[in-house]
């Protein structure tokens, strides 16, 4: 990664008066750029998630005036819950599966989009078209092809496939069709960035290494693979980040069932605040999900740091 | 000269703010105009038919908004919370939902309709879904039924009848797969549905014989685990073991199922009479249909039917137009307003007018009405939404075998007294 | 050598062909669903025995998707213009600047992406009551510009470290001020990355369903999404229809991605070396 590039100066390096004067003026000038983006974020994000971080320690119902504050209650709650345990492992494992496949897959679909190939083109836009489809319309597209009499049944009947699954009913299956449709969303979103990573490498490079003799894996994980790292960054960062906060595909195909069974943190949440009525207790939820996300999204960032460092 | 690109920005930010202020008429314009909020789907045409006739007699106009029902409490709670509600909207009965009447009355949102004098009018068995504190709450529209609906057109060529009595529906599901049919259709992907069946035995295993078990539920002395509804849920089971319902029944949508039944691929489903619609949609011409209760005895005239009434409509303690919005409640209690809801909704009005001929599907549903052998859902009873919520994934969980019946009865009595 | 399309090549054309196939698979059951009629006899993986526009027709007057596109539009074009200047001005001095405060503002953007929107929700709902802009497509442009900057400076700021500082300094020796510096020679450099924030700010904004239902609920606006929703509460038993309705929603964003796909990609070779 370019740390030596984050550490060049600022200003200029001439000396004298008007480069003296033109460097003060940077840097009043420098808080005027940042106002209007500074003042919007604090109105919009930081201001109210600390007023919604505030209501975790009361019982508001969402309704009354009425807001006792309650300490700890909440997070006690929870954490005497075998439900959010429950959700938050399966949250953890939703998160970590897309996390995977997603990038494995993406990177591998960005390699051969990035080859010689004469259709590579039309491919980038077809494997990129699914991630600019509203999400909850991807849900009702899946529960079509899902469903117990649907397509992707018909087709394995047609195979001769006796009781084919029931991939959203079966408590078992239904995580996994969860994953699916979330793999099959965003690998493409995956796919750009790896490729764009990717076209960073210089022709030479690779061209040097075919006269090199070296086999295509080599040749991946020698002189590639070092250049992916920043595109590796993003795209694990967006995957884990999307999939500890999955929302709205798993409430469009399942609703949280069957049984619970595809229960996350932000389907929690929701029934919590808007079914129940107990925002304080969603607030509290909302909170360990925060530092769910930024500690398991910390590490990692260190870890790439760390190796991409070196 | 230097800060000229943010005084640039500075320029468009001040612009789209005063834009912003400038848009911030509601559309539906002046002030006399009444919000309206519905629940959309089937109520639609109805409530606009009813709007429409209210504004051509008093010249008071409405702006109807609708947010779809899977949405509607969400937003409903929201913009009560902020004050920033509609006039009169629609209002779910009783305490089972977080649109619910109790709920929203208990915390100040509802103005009291007392004065209206529609209260006396409302069956006994309705009364406690639409009042809070001895105070009333809201207009009851229409009513709503459970029951099996069935495709007659394919119960005649299978050459099958409803069944009358438990035994019966076992039967009839062995003789509906001979026959190449599945007896129900259930679209357990959708949280509604798996609640029907034990909405439909309920009144006649237990609010039937044990009309007070409600509110010996609600002092501690009967829980779930100890009552009829153990029968509910072994019945429940017993069905699904006999092949009642088709293959994959857990992952089928309710629209799925639905089109399963208008096609006469499967011979019914238990559900609410307003399925009905879904079902029509998918049906060819000319099939008929008929809504009939669900038996849960050996005994016929032991059966009782989940009855209650489905829509009613509130108005918001802090309308901005009450004089208007409580112009607009008297009128909706009136015998046309009822007669025109029902009539464009398909259902049947709660105050029921005299020389009112209901939808011919329900002939058979009517006597129940009519001799009193009927118990609201449960639901609407419940006190707070996790039970709902909880018995709809128990369910899921039951009959996929996962948990066993005491299991389930013992998640509901935990969410019942669960303080939520 | 390596230049020659050998039989590899040819290969892992096919297999790249059989992967695509799959992934647009879904995308062929929304167009041929759509274009059939609600009582066409071939399975829906066949082609259509009759084709018919009717359901699109259907879907734009009954899901007033007109309307809709038109709000979901002005929202999204005003938001990301705005989060492209806010954004792009602000990277710059977070990106050239090594000071201690101006990394701790950078990270405090970055924090950002890690704030879920859940707990923001209902305090700022209150704010925008009390502000007036309740029911109006401007709250969610004040939304969407202030939620979308964490990631946006993100992308800037990545970019703008791998631009040569050069440029700048031969600017400012001639005497221009640093907004002029900015506007006249750093921001037309950024173009590339420009193309990739609008892209995917166009899309994230396109396609969020939750705020727009809550923010423009009551006001009888609409967003594409919000629209589509009630829309398949009220066609649930007409697949054509909604998925007609749905081709109708996707078409801008697919469009816009279609014309820019070698910019977006570009952006994201120049601006992922942060």
């Amino acid at each position: 990664m370019s740390q030596m590039q984050e550490r060049l100066p600022a200003a200029p390096l001439q000396r004298g008066a008007k480069a003296r004067k033109s460097r003060r003026q940077g840097v009043g000038a420098m808080w005027l750029f940042v106002l209007p983006a500074a003042a919007v974020y604090l109105f919009v994000v930081l201001w109210p998630t600390l007023q919604g971080m505030a209501l975790s320690f009361t019982d508001w119902d969402g309704l009354s005036a009425v807001k006792n504050f309650v300490g700890f209650d909440n997070f006690a709650l929870i954490f005497a819950d075998p439900e959010s345990f429950a959700a938050t492992w399966r949250t953890i494992l939703i998160a970590v599966v897309i996390t995977v496949v997603q990038n494995v897959f993406g990177l591998l679909l960005a390699l051969g989009v990035n080859s010689r190939i004469k259709s590579k083109y039309a491919l980038r836009v077809a494997l990129f078209a699914p991630v600019v489809i509203i999400p909850v319309a991807t849900a009702y597209t899946w529960r079509f092809i899902l469903a117990p009499t649907g397509p992707l049944n018909d087709v394995l009947s047609a195979l001769g496939v006796q009781n084919p699954p029931d991939y959203l009913g079966d408590s078992q299956l239904a995580i996994w069709a969860v994953c699916l449709v979330m793999i099959w969303q965003y690998s493409g979103y995956s796919m750009v960035i790896f490729l764009a990573g990717l076209q960073g490498v210089p022709e030479e490079i690779i061209e040097a290494s075919y006269l090199d003799g070296a086999g295509p894996v080599r040749r991946f994980w020698s002189i590639i693979r070092p250049e992916l790292a920043p595109a590796l960054t993003i795209n694990l960062m967006l995957s884990i980040i999307g999939g500890l906060r999955i929302f709205d595909q798993v409430w469009a195909l399942t609703n949280g069932g069957p049984g619970n069974s595809t229960m996350t943190i932000s389907t929690q949440l929701y029934q919590a605040a808007f079914r129940f009525g107990e925002f304080g207790y969603r607030a509290a939820l909302a909170v360990i999900l925060t530092l769910m996300v930024a500690v398991i999204s910390g590490i990692q960032y260190l870890a790439l740091r760390r190796q991409n460092g070196n | 000269m230097h800060y000229k690109g943010v005084a640039v920005l500075a320029g468009i930010a001040l612009a789209a703010v005063s834009l912003a202020g400038c848009s911030n008429t509601p559309s539906g314009g002046d002030s006399s105009t009444l919000k309206v909020a519905g629940l959309g789907a089937g109520d639609h045409d109805a409530l606009v038919a009813v709007g429409d006739a209210f504004t051509k007699e008093t010249g008071i106009k409405l702006d109807i908004s609708e947010d779809g029902s899977a949405n509607y409490a969400t937003t409903l709670r929201t913009q009560l919370g902020a004050g920033t509600g509609p006039d009169v909207f629609f209002v779910y009965p009783g305490s089972g939902s977080p649109g619910a009447q109790k709920t929203l009355a208990e915390a100040g949102l509802l103005e009291d309709l007392s004065s209206l004098g529609f209260e006396s009018k409302i069956p006994p068995a309705y009364v406690d879904a639409a009042t809070y504190d001895d105070k009333s709450y809201l207009v009851p529209m229409t009513q709503g039924l459970i029951g099996a609906i069935y495709n007659d057109t394919a119960m005649q060529e299978a050459g099958l009848t409803a069944p009358t009595t438990f035994s019966e529906v076992l039967q009839f599901c062995a003789d509906a797969k001979t026959a190449g049919k599945t007896a129900f259709a259930q679209g357990f992907l959708d949280e509604f549905i798996p609640q029907m069946i034990p909405y439909a035995l309920t009144p006649t295993l237990v609010y039937g014989p044990d009309p007070d078990f409600a509110a010996q539920q609600a002092d501690g002395s009967a829980t779930f685990a100890d009552s009829g509804w153990k029968e509910a849920f072994d019945e429940y089971k017993q069905m699904t073991d006999a092949g009642c319902f088709q293959p994959n029944f857990q992952g089928t949508s309710f629209v799925d199922s639905a089109g399963m039944v208008g096609r006469g691929e499967s011979l019914a489903l238990v559900g609410v009479n307003a399925f009905l619609q879904q079902i029509q949609d998918a049906a060819p011409d000319g099939t008929t249909f008929a809504i009939r209760p669900l038996p849960a005895t050996d005994n016929p005239d032991d059966t009782r039917i989940a009855a209650a009434f489905a829509a009613g409509y509130g108005v918001n303690a802090k309308a901005k137009n009450k004089d208007s919005a409580m112009k607009f409640a008297e009128y909706l209690a009136t015998p046309e307003a009822q007669a025109l809801y029902a009539k464009t909704a398909a259902g049947l009005p709660v105050f029921i007018p005299e020389g009112f001929e209901a939808d011919p599907v329900l002939a058979d549903m009517i006597p129940y009405l009519a001799d009193n052998k009927f118990s609201p859902y449960p639901d609407q009873g419940w006190p707070n939404n996790r039970v709902s919520a909880v018995h709809a994934s128990a369910l899921q969980q039951l009959l996929s075998g996962d948990i066993s019946v005491d299991d389930a009865l013992a998640q509901m009595d935990q969410a019942y007294n669960s303080k939520g | 050598m390596h230049n020659k399309y050998t039989w590899r090549t040819g290969i892992l054309e096919v297999v790249m062909i059989v992967v695509a196939i799959l992934f647009v698979i879904p995308l062929y059951l929304l167009v041929n669903v759509a274009l059939r009629t609600s009582n066409d006899p071939a399975s829906v993986l066949a082609l259509p025995t009759q084709i018919t526009f009717d359901n699109f027709a259907r879907a734009w007057v009954d899901g007033n998707l007109g309307n809709a596109l038109v709000n979901s539009g002005i929202v999204a074009v005003v938001s990301t213009v705005l989060i492209i200047l806010f954004s792009a001005f602000a990277a710059y001095p977070l990106a050239r600047s090594m000071r201690r405060l101006s990394k701790f503002a950078y990270y405090g953007f970055l924090a950002g992406l890690l704030l879920p929107f859940q707990l923001a929700l209902i305090p700022l709902y209150l704010t925008m009551r009390d502000i007036g802009l309740l029911g109006t497509v401007w709250s969610l442009v004040l939304f969407y510009v202030g939620s979308q900057m964490p990631f946006s400076i993100f992308l800037y700021a990545g970019f703008l470290r791998r631009v040569p500082i050069e440029y700048e300094e031969a600017a400012s020796v001639d005497g221009a001020g640093p907004v002029g510096t900015f506007w006249r020679v750093v921001f037309p450099l950024l173009r590339p990355i420009t193309g990739t924030v609008a892209i995917l700010n166009l899309i994230n904004i396109w396609n969020d369903f939750f705020t727009p239902l809550l923010y423009l609920s009551g006001s009888g606006q609409q967003t594409v999404p919000v629209a589509l929703y009630s829309f398949f509460g009220q066609y649930s038993t007409e697949w054509n229809i909604v998925f007609a309705g749905l081709l109708i929603s996707v078409a801008p964003v697919l469009l816009l991605y279609f014309l820019l796909q070698r910019t977006v990609i570009q952006g994201f070779a120049s601006g992922l070396k942060g």
